[in-house]
């Protein structure tokens, strides 16, 4: 495989403002209670402040997706040249075995369609040499497309105290064993000086 | 939380629990062949047949788009799912041919019929053994299933044999209903050591009055009766079908996903 496309989610960065969650509904045409991106917010143990931390997420277009081995009809597909796992909506008869396989709840059901539906990480976008929408939408930089095998090469090179520490599982999100999720996070910084009510 | 009971999930009740008894059927007539209680002629053929058929009929309606339903058996080389439907397949042409070519007497069709069965019930176990059900993924409903196909087996094959067959029926059942019943009572505490997503399906488990009901009327009551009565009684099987739709109906709707616990995991 040339790449693995994958997003950098630096929940530093951060605010919830859902942007690119409504960017991502409004490029993609979603309907009303399907919504491909979401937030999600820390829990009060993983970050122990009043702010809230996010994470903002949408399919991780796994190395070994669980969708792709789960659907019977061979609906996902993943993509050779950059790692993206495509949805087939002709194939898919919605029988929601890759809604229950997922342990990201990256597959959505669409009612309307009776089929389901998932990121396609903009791969129409990226064709055309434009970010995807969520991406482009960010006011903050909160979420950056990289290689993942450029990036594990980099991590390497920079492993300094001052580089900011990627976490492939970091605490809230699932461990995905076996399926190797395309994400890597930045964790929250805790203020220096807190006021806990 | 996902606990809504879903149009979907009856049918999957459905498909699951009568399939499932379907093959514990054709499991215990090798049994009672064996064990030279007479084969039954076809009546049990007959059952076995529609209780399979309805299945898999009322199975096509969980799909979004059962007119392509013929496509789901394109995954075979990974898709637990389209395995399942093979074998589903592959038991109603056996029985079929079975029931219509009058091989019901003999031991090999019979032997051949039970093990296409117990393959189907692995398939369709391993069709939930997922990473997204955190709870199910070290196998738990090959086992549950394993289960519900020998508590309705044993009991709708009182059915067809005569009275020492129904009291050898009793003394295996004694021991499916107790096993049945301390390993259905063990599994949510063995959970509750488990993960945020595995401890909160064992709490959901356990505050549920279907998993009582399950508990009770599809292993402790008809332990009861086996050890009073010394002989399986034929209506038993109302009482355990009920049970086994009612546990399945726990397993679908309060069994926890992943996903729905990301950030606090």
């Amino acid at each position: 495989m040339a790449e693995q496309k994958a997003f950098l989610v630096n929940a530093d960065r951060c605010i919830g403002c859902y942007t690119c969650a409504m960017a991502c509904k409004s490029y993609n045409g979603l309907e009303s209670d399907v919504a491909w991106r979401q937030i999600y917010p820390l829990a009060e143990n993983h970050f122990p402040y009043d702010d809230r931390a996010f994470y903002s997420l949408a399919c991780n277009h796994c190395a070994a997706p669980v969708c792709e081995a789960v659907c019977p009809t061979g609906a996902y597909k993943k993509r050779r040249d950059d790692g993206i796992v495509i949805h087939d909506q002709d194939a898919c008869i919605g029988c929601t075995n890759c809604i229950r396989a997922c342990p990201f709840g990256a597959p959505k059901y669409n009612k309307k369609l009776k089929k389901a539906e998932k990121c396609s990480l903009c791969h129409h976008r990226l064709d055309a040499g434009l970010a995807p929408a969520c991406i482009q939408a960010c006011p903050v930089r909160a979420i950056e497309l990289v290689d993942l095998n450029t990036l594990n090469r980099e991590m390497f090179d920079q492993d300094t105290p001052e580089a900011p520490k990627l976490l492939e599982t970091p605490p809230g999100f699932p461990d995905g064993e076996g399926l190797y999720p395309s994400v890597r996070f930045v964790l929250p910084t805790l203020p220096r000086m807190m006021i806990m009510r | 939380m996902r606990s809504v009971l879903y149009g979907r999930h009856l049918t999957l009740v459905a498909l699951t629990v009568t399939t499932q008894a379907a093959a514990g059927l054709a499991v215990f007539k090798v049994l009672r062949l064996l064990a030279g209680h007479g084969a039954g002629g076809v009546a049990d053929l007959v059952l076995l047949f529609m209780l399979a058929f309805s299945g898999a009929v009322v199975s096509v309606f969980h799909l979004g788009h059962p007119q392509k339903m013929a496509t789901a058996f394109m995954n075979l080389r990974s898709s637990w799912l389209s395995r399942e439907g093979l074998l589903l397949s592959l038991f109603l042409g056996v029985s079929f041919f079975q029931m219509v070519l009058g091989l019901s007497h003999g031991l090999f069709f019979s032997s051949c019929l039970a093990l296409v069965g117990i393959g189907f019930l692995f398939t369709q176990g391993m069709v939930y053994v997922v990473p997204g059900f955190s709870a199910m993924r070290h196998g738990a409903p090959v086992v549950l299933f394993f289960f519900s196909s020998l508590t309705t087996g044993i009991c709708l094959s009182a059915w067809f044999g005569d009275a020492a067959w129904r009291e050898l029926l009793a003394r295996i059942g004694s021991m499916v209903f107790a096993s049945g019943f301390v390993g259905g009572l063990m599994l949510p505490l063995i959970w509750k050591s488990g993960t945020v997503v595995v401890s909160d399906t064992a709490r959901a488990w356990g505050r549920s009055p279907l998993y009582y009901l399950w508990m009770g009327l599809g292993y402790g009551f008809p332990l009861l009766i086996v050890f009073s009565l010394k002989t399986l009684p034929v209506w038993l099987c109302l009482f355990v079908s009920v049970a086994e739709c009612t546990g399945r109906i726990l397993f679908f709707t309060q069994t926890r996903h992943t996903s729905d616990y990301i950030g606090h995991l």
